[in-house]
């Protein structure tokens, strides 16, 4: 679906829209297949603007990276919009991408994706978008959660392996 | 939300998936493409033995070495007789020329598959005509009619040998899917 065009502005009206939409976990639910776990990722304390965080979600064999951008981005929480996370195995043939200045970068054969446009990719063989983290914001604590997953994460039919601890 | 409908499982093809083998229908490298079709509703097992590609998604794949399979890689289809059915177009580990490998095009194939719920469903239906700066519709008697008188014209002024056809698919003679 790389011919999709949307413009910026657009896209960050409805991303605004989404982020506070994405609060209810009956939309989680809407906008997913599977039974996805809960699980905390970071604390806003501990985030830097371009400091990548890594962890592991929904199971220990399927890596993430939560980032703070810096900017409003598609699907970002936060009080400034602007915190993201997305599968790190690239679409392409599953190599790990790394964050670096506001893209994701594959070394494999150098597919890049937009962490401010929903894992778009704009170079390379990755003919799908980067899988974005659906996480959700607790104002109260600070602590952000991961509580689903948009897109097919690579080397898996299913995202919910037989082996993944889920709430169900 | 993501800004297109995206997907967290695919439906796995059984054991009993209809199998064919095909070529990129992009560019003229002629990347190898295994093409899996079943019933809509039907679906195959996690473990090798029980599904079509025979391997094993019970686990996480392995970078580089693993079948790619993708959300874009996916459609469903209207078959001859009427019937829903999936399909999954994959790059072939087997191919001489992919070896499993594809580009932001191939990795495609199954959305440009013809499906009439699909954007693929606006086809031309009649030859079209380049009147001003817009193509008009017109009849294939028209059409053949105006080709025919082209080439007449062109034989008249300049003679035969200033008619040549050219037909291929994928490149010239010899340079396109010698491998295939």
């Amino acid at each position: 679906m790389f011919m999709t065009k949307i413009s910026r502005r657009t896209f960050i009206g409805g991303s605004a829209a989404m982020g506070a939409l994405l609060t209810s976990p009956a939309l989680v639910k809407a906008l997913t297949s599977q039974p996805y776990p809960r699980v905390k990722v970071a604390n806003i304390r501990n985030l830097r603007v371009g400091e990548p965080v890594s962890f592991n979600y929904p199971d220990k064999d399927s890596p993430a990276v939560l980032i703070k951008l810096g900017e409003r981005a598609h699907g970002g929480v936060g009080p400034d919009g602007d915190i993201v996370a997305y599968s790190s195995l690239c679409t392409h043939m599953g190599c790990p991408v790394v964050y670096s200045k506001k893209r994701f970068l594959c070394a494999c054969h150098y597919s890049l994706f937009d962490p401010a446009k929903n894992g778009q990719t704009y170079q390379g063989h990755a003919s799908e978008w980067l899988p974005q983290i659906i996480l959700r914001f607790e104002p109260r604590t600070g602590d952000i959660y991961a509580e689903g997953v948009e897109g097919l994460i690579w080397g898996r039919i299913r995202n919910i392996l037989p082996t993944t601890r889920t709430r169900r | 939300m993501a800004m297109f409908a995206r997907k967290d499982r695919i439906p796995i093809p059984p054991k009993d998936a209809q199998k064919f083998i095909t070529v990129c229908q992009y560019c003229n490298v002629g990347c190898g493409y295994n093409v899996y079709r079943w019933p809509v509703g039907k679906e195959g097992g996690l473990k090798p033995e029980q599904n079509a590609l025979g391997i094993d998604f019970s686990k996480q794949g392995v970078a580089l070495q693993t079948q790619s399979i993708t959300e874009t890689m996916y459609n469903v289809v209207r078959g001859e007789d009427g019937k829903l059915y999936n399909i999954l177009i994959v790059p072939a580990m087997d191919s001489p020329i992919n070896r499993g490998n594809y580009s932001i095009r191939g990795g495609t194939n199954a959305q440009a598959a013809y499906s009439p719920t699909k954007p693929t469903r606006d086809r031309l239906l009649y030859p079209m005509i380049r009147v001003g700066d817009q193509f008009m519709p017109v009849s294939w008697d028209e059409a053949i009619d105006l080709i025919a008188r082209v080439v007449k014209g062109v034989k008249d002024k300049w003679g035969p040998d200033s008619i040549a056809m050219k037909i291929h698919d994928h490149g010239n003679a010899g340079a396109g899917f010698e491998d295939n």
